[in-house]
């Protein structure tokens, strides 16, 4: 426990974590990783095809969607892609360090094509390539998996529905024109001209998924998927302007924000130290332990802070107030009834328990169905604010039943333990239960 | 304190106050969405000297526009620039006449004059912007409160299942949540119609918070219920719940005023741009409150006296259930 607590300042107190493959920290507070809302980042301006090129809605709609879909696939928080005019796209990107990561998350603006290649050896080294029409604005995923018989990694794809019949056709044809023997005929995906992957047909495609097993490694195909990925825009981009600016929230909205959140956590500190006396002094202190325990949780995972975060957060702190409030108005009751204030202390916690489960698992049942939808979205705050109330939720649990109880305990078994009135607003007045309550 | 007595208002103001919220939710636009929606009007500007962005942004709320994004571009060494990407909510089109002299001004003229009066200004871009949040994002965050909702009442059952009829307390603290979901939301509907409040990607946050919340405290109230019910078996249920909440108003209490002091602190020291966000919060916390006590809580009363079945029996559409 001691090594927890201590572990958790210690993160925090160093901005930057470096142990080999290890690195965490920012320049920001504390060094956890803070949203574009409270910090800001980078600021990219893209334009779509060439000068004078007039995209129609729906490509712009696409290409914010594909590129949206790209920047939260690599676990970027909260980003924000805007169409600006009718040609541009405005994208920002969390985090002020690396400009050129930034860049490389929107992708490269080349074009995937979906080529038949007709040979003319057995080996396939000649060959006419003849273009099927379909290209990357075709594709709806492409990613790295296994094949289940001989665990070897493979590519897998997915085209739209719309493709999936012409998709159908190509590999029908070329699967019936390969006859044992001959030469048989491939397709492939080439970017820019580029071949990145070419295979023979083993059968037609009719689902529109398909797959394509190769003699690659897993990061080989792991890359292959992302360039195919990328190459899905269905309209190049090319770069604008780049720009780094300062948080959408207002310039100075963490320093307020962080100002009023210690403002209000030591007054809400000072209520239950006020009305719970020591128990609420031991309740103080756990609820410093616990904020620096999910900090320092954020800060090692990563978790990207946001206002959703915080707003997160700002809940399961709520919860291990009211789970300290809980355990210490059981505790109030059992003292007034006559029981000694060891045994209170030990019937509040186990009493409070139940509800502070069903409180702490109903609280975990919505944060984990809210992150499995929200992660389906762009610019999910939705899931920054899951993610959050989760961790927190369950380093509360932790902390309340845990962490309270140890110190409560002892605490009670010092001399101060003679005086129950400083662990609770009322004490025993003398008579039973049941004459008090009638 | 005898909170069963009193159901018959509780219940009375919630179907009210439900009512209404339903109404004005229904009259189009359910809420008014804000520039994270709806999109609007973006400038790319530089000053020429160096500006305090939140001097920007008081001049652009003071000219109306409260809702703006302003965002400074950042110097290697963390100082503010002086270019300004500048968001702001939908504008009218400028109409000019044959001379180019402005007819009718749609609101950018005058964003630029007083923004030119605080520093000289180059305009070096002015677009239309589209909103951040698509409204996919919507619908999956409706879509998980749903399941989120029938998740939850899976699980109270569960948890109540030593309990008679451990449906119900599922079922009532679904209630509960919608009932203080629907509550919030028509709340800010009327706050849209009549004042201009504007809904942003923060709302969404702050609705989720607020049903983690109605949960969480329904349940404390009912883990009281469920532990008197055992100790208690010759108790009627009326007795049982006003034994309960009793019990557990001052953890009710102290829990709501604890969150409120934070929210207030907020309130009174943090950002305006993230006001939206506190006032739905304080809501949440009082309906959520009130809806555990007198709502939930009551329903379980009331399910067991046989009240909505009679209740059920005297509205029309429903129609007295002939007889098993």
């Amino acid at each position: 426990m001691i090594i927890l607590v201590g572990g958790s300042f210690a993160a925090l107190a160093v901005k930057n974590i470096d142990l080999g493959s290890f690195e965490r920290g920012s320049s920001e507070p504390l060094g956890l990783s803070l949203g574009l809302d409270l910090v800001g980042g980078i600021h990219l301006v893209y334009q779509a095809g060439e000068d004078g090129f007039e995209p129609t809605k729906d490509q712009m709609a696409g290409l914010v969607d594909n590129i949206t879909r790209r920047v939260n696939k690599l676990g970027v928080s909260e980003p924000s892609i805007q169409q600006l005019g009718t040609n541009r796209l405005v994208i920002q990107l969390p985090g002020l360090e690396d400009e050129e990561a930034a860049k490389s998350l929107i992708g490269s603006t080349a074009l995937l094509e979906i080529i038949e290649r007709v040979c003319t050896t057995l080996t396939c080294d000649a060959f006419t390539d003849l273009p099927t029409g379909l290209t990357g604005a075709d594709m709806s995923t492409a990613f790295a998996g296994t094949n289940t018989v001989t665990s070897r990694p493979i590519l897998l794809f997915e085209l739209n529905r719309g493709a999936a019949q012409q998709f159908s056709q190509i590999t029908t044809r070329l699967f019936n024109t390969n006859i044992p023997g001959g030469t048989p005929d491939q397709l492939a995906f080439q970017m820019d001209g580029e071949t990145l992957v070419s295979a023979v047909v083993s059968g037609p495609i009719n689902s529109g998924s398909g797959q394509i097993n190769g003699n690659f490694n897993a990061e080989e195909v792991r890359q292959l998927a992302i360039q195919i990925e990328s190459g899905r825009l269905p309209v190049p981009i090319t770069e604008l302007s780049s720009a780094f600016v300062a948080a959408s929230l207002g310039a100075d909205s963490l320093d307020q924000a962080l100002q009023a959140g210690v403002i209000g956590l030591v007054l809400v500190l000072l209520f239950m130290i006020a009305y719970y006396r020591l128990s609420g002094l031991v309740a103080a202190a756990t609820l410093v332990f616990y904020t620096a325990m999910v900090l320092a949780v954020f800060k090692l995972l990563p978790v990207t802070l946001t206002l959703a975060g915080l707003a997160g957060f700002i809940i399961s702190l709520g919860m291990a107030v009211d789970a300290n409030i809980l355990i210490f108005e059981r505790m109030k009751e059992e003292i007034r009834i006559g029981r000694t204030l060891p045994f209170a202390v030990q019937i509040g916690f186990n009493r409070a328990w139940t509800s502070i489960r069903d409180g702490n698992v109903s609280t975990l049942i919505i944060a984990g169905i809210l992150f499995f939808f929200g992660s389906s979205g762009a610019n999910s705050s939705v899931t920054g604010f899951a993610v959050a109330l989760t961790i927190g939720v369950l380093i509360s649990m932790f902390t309340a039943i845990v962490i309270s109880k140890k110190m409560l305990a002892l605490a009670v078994g010092t001399s101060l333990g003679k005086w129950p009135r400083a662990f609770s607003p009322e004490v025993y007045k003398g008579g039973s239960a049941a004459e008090r309550g009638a | 304190m005898n909170v069963v007595s009193i159901r018959k208002w509780t219940f009375g103001i919630s179907a009210l106050l439900f009512i209404a919220s339903i109404v004005t939710l229904a009259i189009p636009p359910a809420l008014t969405a804000g520039i994270d929606f709806s999109g609007g009007a973006a400038f790319t500007m530089n000053f020429e000297d160096v500006l305090d962005p939140a001097l920007v942004e008081k001049t652009l709320s003071d000219i109306g526009h409260p809702e703006s994004i302003v965002q400074p571009s950042v110097e290697q060494d963390g100082s503010f620039g002086t270019d300004y990407f500048i968001r702001v909510g939908e504008l009218e089109p400028t109409i000019r006449d044959t001379d180019g002299n402005i007819e009718r001004d749609g609101g950018r003229e005058k964003i630029e004059a007083s923004l030119n009066a605080l520093s000289p200004i180059t305009v070096t871009g002015f677009d239309t912007v589209t909103g951040v949040i698509a409204a996919e994002n919507v619908r999956n965050a409706a879509i998980a409160v749903v399941v989120a909702a029938l998740a939850i009442l899976v699980y109270v059952t569960f948890a109540f299942r030593r309990v008679p009829s451990p449906f119900r307390y599922g079922t009532a603290a679904i209630v509960a949540l919608i009932h203080d979901t629907v509550i919030v939301l028509g709340l800010f509907s009327i706050l849209g119609k009549l004042f201009e409040f504007e809904v942003n990607a923060m709302f969404i946050t702050g609705i989720l918070t607020v049903i983690g919340y109605s949960v969480n405290d329904t349940i404390v109230v009912f883990d009281r219920v469920r532990e008197n019910i055992v100790r208690f078996p010759t108790l009627t249920i009326t007795e049982i719940v006003n034994l309960s909440v009793r019990e557990t108003v001052a953890r009710s209490l102290n829990t709501s005023i604890t969150l409120l002091i934070v929210v207030v602190a907020l309130v009174m020291f943090a950002a305006t741009s993230i006001q939206p966000l506190l006032y739905v919060l304080a809501a949440g916390i009082v309906i959520g409150t009130y809806s555990s006590i007198f709502i939930a809580t009551l329903l379980l009363v009331v399910w067991d006296n046989g009240e909505i079945r009679n209740v059920a029996s005297k509205i029309p559409l429903i129609g007295p259930k002939p007889a098993a």
